[in-house]
């Protein structure tokens, strides 16, 4: 579950940034048993600001107890000009996707052993440019998801 | 009503051993925060470029890590000071004053019973040797202390004549090879 904050701040409209969010959201449900809620009001969050990298699209943080996932926020950084067209970089969904992603406990491809290119055909690819378009999930993307959740 | 009593005490004894055992047995529970991001993938001359000091060395000693509040967010992250045995510096673009040693700070720590992981940040342990590329600009959170570029691809560990980038495997070359490379950047760029 999540909820949003605010995102005006993004200069993408009130409507178009709720909608990606939750095409984004919607992305990573019905692979597993895992289901991604977006709730009215809840401690974990997506908001707009400046993360503590400049350099970063978004930074999402999640603090993990043994065994549950306590808290997750995003922070998408609005000094970003963000596209939401699906073809110019950076897209905003498809950088939402990859950020849910850490939500589910997935992590940047980068800190995979083995050749992180391999991955670049999965949402979970950490770098950028990368092609914008690939917003819904890659096998392995849901592969990665089952193992944690089950199918 | 005496045998009620004693059966009173019987369980009060008892929850209070049990708890006295569990603090004593029990682990305190780690907290781990994990913080992630999308990185700009960097050619190694545009990294060379963002550099103000390319120094090869050896990590000899790591502080404890130090945790704090980004600034304007609801993130809280930590930072461990390392102290780098300089053998080489291949670029110095700034007014620090070479020394022996260098201390630089880098993403991430374990405060008490809480674990900060920044996935995007490189790794480092004591006794590891490294070819770094630093600024004192790359991330907000530590601007105003030398802090790797680039993150993860800033770093280099290298082992048996090897330089391995820590975010590129793809980017690993002999030694010799990298530092010359960067060495015929520096060049280009300062022509």
């Amino acid at each position: 579950m999540y909820s949003i904050t605010i995102l005006d701040t993004l200069g993408i409209p009130r409507s178009t940034w709720v909608s990606e969010l939750d095409a984004a959201r919607q992305a990573w449900n019905g692979h597993s048993r895992f289901t991604l809620y977006e709730a009215a009001s809840n401690p974990h969050t997506v908001y707009a600001g400046i993360p503590p990298s400049r350099t970063a699209l978004a930074v999402t943080t999640t603090v993990c107890l043994p065994g549950y996932l306590q808290d997750a926020d995003t922070v998408f950084n609005n000094t970003v000009a963000w596209a939401t067209d699906g073809r110019t970089w950076p897209d905003f969904r498809r950088v939402a996707v990859h950020e849910f992603g850490h939500w589910v406990r997935l992590k940047d491809t980068s800190t995979l052993s083995g050749n992180n290119y391999c991955y670049q055909y999965t949402v979970m690819y950490d770098c950028f440019p990368v092609v914008a378009g690939y917003r819904t999930l890659f096998e392995e993307d849901k592969q990665w998801l089952r193992s944690i959740y089950g199918r | 009503m005496a045998r009620g009593i004693g059966f009173g005490w019987l369980i009060v004894v008892t929850a209070v051993s049990g708890i006295a055992a569990y603090m004593l047995i029990a682990q305190p529970t780690l907290i781990r925060s994990n913080t992630s991001s999308m990185l700009e993938l960097l050619p190694l001359d545009k990294l060379v470029e963002h550099s103000k000091i390319i120094v090869v060395g050896e990590i000899v000693e790591q502080k404890p890590s130090v945790k704090d509040m980004v600034e304007n967010t609801d993130v809280q992250i930590a930072y461990t000071e390392y102290i780098l045995k300089v053998e080489r510096y291949l670029l110095n673009n700034s007014e620090y004053e070479e020394g022996d040693t260098l201390i630089f700070k880098n993403l991430g720590g374990k405060v008490g019973i809480e674990e900060f992981i920044v996935e995007d940040s490189p790794e480092f342990k004591v006794g590891d040797r490294v070819l770094l590329l630093l600024t004192d600009e790359w991330d907000d959170f530590l601007k105003g202390s030398w802090n790797v570029v680039g993150w993860r691809q800033g770093a280099y560990t290298i082992k048996d004549g090897i330089a391995y980038n820590q975010f590129y495997k793809e980017r690993s070359m002999p030694e010799d090879e990298l530092v010359k490379t960067i060495e015929e950047i520096i060049k280009k760029k300062s022509k």
